[in-house]
């Protein structure tokens, strides 16, 4: 692959520097909600509600990050007219705000679920509990950062690494819910709870699913294919196939 | 036939995809399928030379029946002299040399019994800037079906002048004022009274050097809109520099460089997908 920056080379060079300034505002933006992810889970695991409240109030910064990336991408479609590359670029990192901004979104619900789960109920969450949020965090915190450290560097072969690893993540939520799922029966009383926790595994699950979205805009950036709802194993060949 | 070189190599050397193809700036060999089916026109290994310059390398390339084609490419890469090669516009010229075949509906137009006036009756061309002749609206496209005796009488010519003005999307702003000299009307209708002009003698095939680089946005606009109407009708080929008009205009699209015909492919490949790295390079802006 090449390790050119494909933002650079325009004879024009301000063109180059408005997509190097959009693609610099998405990262941002990805920074931010990986951050926003990495502090709700601690915040869960380590009952630090204050921690869990900044997250929650933190949530407009992404909603002010998905604003201005939106405005650039008006103006570099309007005055540019980017195509090939640049417009592939400029499509990708569209849809890539809107799977960030997701996941800034259930970044917020696990912060305000750790609130919930150490104030209204006043105890502290099982430690099996625990172990498969930390569990799931790790596979999807990792999948994120792949992710948009393949969007930094334009790189397929990392980006489908982060597509392969989905099928991890979902096998450790599919162990969270039955775990889950045993602790209703035993107690049919913690049912409303266990059903918070559901949710709360499930939004790492989708973290990890918006992770898999950005890396196929990767794909879609590099290769000039459209790779959505494709199985990994076939995205694979075909990558390899091209190089 | 196939493209030139098979997808992957030219001339035995691999052709890098856009993932690797900073590697080589090699050229000497087409991307994309050069044929298409039905072709008005196939160009097979063309070569043409101005004097000691080689300014046409080995190019074969087929323009489609009712299809629009459009070339681009950075000055001198040869677009223009392909262009003019097709209706032996390069015949004038006293030191140019021509290789290869060039067929409209399966005849060599560079055989000897082809008559090149007749030729250009086939095969139109309208030019970068508007050039009416110093005569009337109606002498303007009266001309042409006159000299090659097409009208049965005056009556059929007027019709024909009406016809070929109609379809240029002109008739309704000049029908009244037909003896007015041609040199009178805006840019953007002398480039259409000249459409009309070409479409006044029947041709098949219509060239068109840069037609709209002398006009405005909106004069512009009426000849786009003239030419996605006229596809139903001719086969036309569009050298342009805008590549946003190439895109607008045309279905099928190749990229010239330095005489080499280095890409051709659908046009919404080519501005969305192209696969050689000197058309991303061109079309993306980034030759330096």
């Amino acid at each position: 692959m090449t390790t050119t920056d494909i933002t650079q080379g325009h004879t024009v060079a301000s063109f180059s520097e408005d997509l190097s300034r959009l693609r610099g505002l998405v990262l941002e933006l990805g920074n931010l909600v990986k951050e926003q992810v990495s502090k709700a889970v601690l915040a869960l695991t380590n009952g630090d509600t204050a921690l869990a409240r900044t997250v929650v109030e933190k949530g407009h910064y992404t909603h002010e990050l998905d604003l201005r990336v939106s405005e650039e991408i008006l103006q570099v479609l309007a005055l540019r007219q980017p195509v090939a590359t640049d417009l592939r670029l400029v499509l990708a990192l569209s849809k890539c705000v809107h799977e960030l901004v997701a996941v800034g979104s259930k970044a917020k619900k696990i912060a305000a679920f750790a609130i919930q789960l150490h104030t209204d109920f006043d105890r502290e969450p099982s430690k099996k509990f625990l172990v498969h949020v930390q569990h799931m965090y790790e596979w999807a915190g990792s999948m994120l950062e792949r992710s948009l450290y393949a969007l930094t560097t334009i790189d397929s072969q990392k980006a489908i690494t982060v597509v392969r690893d989905d099928d991890k993540l979902d096998l450790s939520f599919d162990s969270g819910i039955r775990h889950l799922v045993t602790f209703m029966l035993e107690n049919p009383a913690t049912i409303t709870r266990a059903l918070d926790m559901i949710f709360m595994l499930k939004s790492l699950e989708r973290v990890g699913d918006h992770a898999c979205h950005i890396a196929e805009q990767v794909v879609f950036i590099e290769q000039g294919r459209d790779v959505r709802y494709l199985h990994p194993d076939v995205l694979e060949v075909n990558i390899s196939t091209k190089t | 036939m196939t493209a030139i070189a098979s997808e992957n190599t030219i001339d035995g050397m691999e052709i890098p995809g856009p993932a690797l193809a900073l590697e080589s700036y090699m050229v000497s060999g087409t991307v994309g399928e050069v044929t298409v089916p039905n072709p008005r026109i196939r160009a097979q290994h063309v070569n043409v030379w101005y004097g000691q310059k080689h300014a046409i390398k080995n190019v074969s390339l087929d323009l489609g029946t009712n299809n629009v084609l459009s070339m681009i490419g950075p000055s001198g890469c040869g677009k223009s002299t392909f262009l003019r090669c097709l209706n032996r516009m390069n015949d004038t010229i006293a030191n140019c040399k021509i290789e290869g075949t060039i067929q409209l509906d399966g005849k060599d137009i560079y055989h000897n019994d082809m008559d090149p006036v007749a030729l250009r009756v086939r095969v139109g061309m309208v030019f970068q800037k508007p050039n009416p002749f110093p005569k009337s609206i109606f002498e303007n496209v009266a001309y042409g079906p006159r000299i090659h005796g097409l009208a049965t009488s005056k009556s059929h010519l007027e019709e024909i002048v009406e016809t070929s003005l109609r379809k240029a999307g002109l008739w309704t702003e000049v029908k009244d004022y037909l003896q007015q000299p041609g040199t009178g009307l805006s840019g953007g209708q002398q480039q259409r009274l000249c459409i009309a002009r070409a479409i006044a003698v029947s041709p098949e095939v219509i060239l068109m050097d840069e037609p709209c680089s002398a006009l405005d946005p909106i004069a512009t606009a009426k000849i786009e809109e003239l030419i996605d109407e006229l596809r139903a009708n001719y086969s036309i080929g569009i050298v342009t520099h805008s590549m946003q008009q190439a895109a607008r205009v045309s279905q099928r699209t190749a990229y010239f460089h330095l005489g080499h015909l280095v890409e051709v492919g659908e046009t919404g490949q080519i501005f969305t997908n192209p696969r050689h790295r000197l058309t991303e390079d061109y079309i993306t802006g980034r030759f330096g």
